[in-house]
């Protein structure tokens, strides 16, 4: 990066930052530092929630999923409207009428202390776990860019997020989220014009479509009902909304940004704005790394995208493999650059169906050969080094970053996946820490020191889970796919989750003991049978889990009773 | 006692939102949007093929 890109890396993310803490100075009382003023209106809220859920892992891993797979990967965000509308009609009058701090706070008025903890403790782990893999994609960037040690590129991005978000508490949050978001859209926009505008004298956007079209990665809707398949419209919609509900419906990093709104109008506009324009910015994102497929079938590609990894290893001694697989591949990626020309004169110039499909065809088989020599480099490597990562799609994006963006516009992109980074990790360490005081600290110990006490606890917990999500981000490495290890995570734990929320909600009379009982033998049949059963779509585990937990509630209740917090049976509420 | 929650929801607020009177109708044209997206999205390889 030269002096300008480092210029506005720095000036852009200090800059936010900065506004954020003197937005916030002098606030000391927990309520302000935990929840917020409420007096945010609904686009910051909309801003604020879109900026929690789409972390670096979202500018990194999607375009990557777009490059490798198409555009298929958007059917995972069609249950996601469905869901915010469950939430802004549903869930969050209670929350607003009760007024809470967190969402678990909620479980304990409805039932007891013990599902509050339970709660609140799967709440903690899935998102420590996750917040991890969040600090663990930035610092894939930073080490590709500044061939940095990635374990202590985590040490340091890790260092940083808390540094912030210990310091902001969870206005700050709010704030310089609204800002982030603005940096993100206007790089994303940036960058995908100008790859438009690199794209080879005489090919236009409508080839570059056809091309990808060609190769079938603008195949983004499945109608299949098969469900060893991981993403269709089906699976989409019904195990995207038992992921969204729970996220957007129970996960404090998301709760706490909408209950920060002025009023519940506020927050539900803010909720419907993301209804109405996440999936067209995940569209986009995924359109980006599509394009980017297209723009290397024209322009000179790495055989393997995680550049570093593989010029340590040709360096090494047994890397003579590597170059020869390499040269050959260079060679084999001229002669798929002649066939795409040839593909696209016989569309322009008029040639019969027949020499089109002849010229796709030829196309189809020099783009077999190349990728079958692109995955013998991966055999290869992973033959020299058994512990390498050889899925590399991570690094399209950002290799495209780094070698075809001007001066300048290369730091406002870094600072984009910088901003990405901070604003999901503040919310999330900011939502760990507030859990941890409120449904924790404060409910079994029950302290007697005031505000102040309240806002140091919340700050030691919220740098000590960060801590710990630094822990988490050191073994990140040994997930195959970033944005689908945090999916796969949260399915595992949201679903049960919702369960104890619907139950709430829907079920006035079951009470605490038949719930929790319910949620724990709800959560462990789910782990066992993601460990033992490896047919099933990790979607499903979120309409598995809450549906158990609903069910074992209901089937539990006339067993095992329960009674609410004021004495009275449940069933009588 | 926990009051019961469904008998205690905060009174409507009107959501503002021009030609759009309710949120039944907000939560529709949501719905409306997501339809048209899916429809565009179906379009797109066969409009490029």
């Amino acid at each position: 990066m030269s002096a300008l890109d480092y210029f506005v890396l720095v000036a852009t993310m200090l800059g936010i930052a900065a506004y954020g803490m003197w937005k916030t100075r002098g606030r000391t009382t927990f309520q302000d530092y935990v929840k917020g003023e409420s007096k945010v209106s609904w686009g910051t809220i909309g801003l604020a929630v879109m900026a929690t859920q789409a972390s670096a892992i979202t500018f990194l891993s999607t375009p990557g999923q777009g490059f490798e797979s198409g555009m298929g990967f958007v059917q995972n965000y069609f249950g996601l409207p469905f869901a915010l509308i469950v939430v802004a009609a549903l869930f969050l009058p209670f929350y607003r009428r009760l007024k809470v701090l967190t969402a678990y706070e909620y479980l304990g008025r409805r039932f007891d202390g013990k599902t509050r903890l339970l709660g609140a403790c799967l709440f903690l782990l899935q998102r420590g776990l996750a917040s991890g893999i969040t600090i663990y994609a930035p610092a894939i960037v930073l080490s590709t860019v500044f061939g940095w040690n990635l374990d202590l590129t985590i040490l340091a991005t890790g260092a940083l997020a808390i540094v912030y978000t210990v310091s902001g508490g969870n206005t700050a949050v709010s704030i310089t989220q609204k800002y982030q978001m603005i940096v993100i859209f206007a790089g994303m926009a940036t960058a995908f014009v100008i790859m438009l505008l690199r794209l080879p004298a005489g090919v236009t956007t409508v080839d570059a479509l056809q091309v990808a079209a060609g190769f079938d990665k603008l195949n983004a809707v499945n109608f299949s009902f098969d469900i060893n398949e991981r993403y269709t419209l089906w699976s989409g919609i019904f195990g995207g909304f038992f992921l969204s509900l729970s996220y957007f419906g129970t996960d404090q990093s998301q709760v706490g940004r909408y209950l920060s709104g002025t009023s519940l109008r506020e927050s539900r506009l803010g909720l419907m704005f993301n209804a109405v324009f996440k999936i067209p910015m995940q569209a986009f994102i995924l359109l980006l790394g599509v394009l980017l497929f297209v723009f290397y079938q024209f322009s000179p590609a790495p055989v393997f995208f995680d550049r570093a990894t593989w010029r340590q290893h040709v360096e090494a001694p047994g890397g003579e493999t590597l170059r020869v697989l390499e040269s050959r591949y260079q060679t084999l990626a001229e002669e798929k650059r002649a066939a795409l020309q040839g593909w696209l004169k016989s569309r322009h110039d008029g040639s019969s169906e027949e020499q089109v499909a002849a010229a796709k065809g030829a196309l189809r088989d020099a783009h077999a050969r190349s990728e079958a020599v692109r995955k013998q480099a991966k055999d290869a490597l992973r033959a020299v080094d058994p512990g390498v990562k050889t899925k590399d799609s991570d690094y399209v994006f950002i290799t495209f970053i780094l070698e075809q963006l001007p001066v300048g516009v290369v730091g406002l992109l870094i600072a984009v996946i910088f901003a990405a980074a901070l604003s999901s990790v503040a919310a999330e360490l900011s939502a760990l820490g507030s859990t941890t005081v409120v449904d924790l600290y404060r409910h079994i110990f029950r302290p007697a020191g005031g505000d102040g006490h309240g806002v140091l606890m919340s700050k030691v917990f919220t740098a000590s889970w960060g801590f710990v999500a630094i822990g988490f981000a050191l073994f990140a490495r040994l997930a195959e796919n970033l944005i689908e290890a945090v999916n796969i995570l949260g399915s595992l734990f949201y679903g049960v989750v919702l369960g104890l929320f619907l139950v709430a909600f829907l079920f006035r009379r079951v009470g605490g003991n038949a719930v929790f009982t319910g949620a724990l033998l709800s959560q462990a049949t789910v782990l066992v049978c993601f460990f033992t059963l490896d047919r099933v779509g990790y979607l499903w585990y979120n309409l598995i889990g809450c549906a158990l937990c609903v069910f074992t509630s209901l089937i539990l209740q006339p067993l095992l009773g329960g009674r609410t917090p004021g004495g009275t049976p449940a069933t009588a509420s | 006692m926990m009051p019961d929650p469904l008998s205690t929801l905060p009174p409507e607020e009107a959501p503002e939102v021009p030609g759009i009177r309710s949120w039944g109708g907000v939560y529709t044209a949501v719905l409306g949007a997501f339809v048209l997206m899916v429809v565009l999205l179906s379009l797109l390889p066969i409009v490029f093929s």
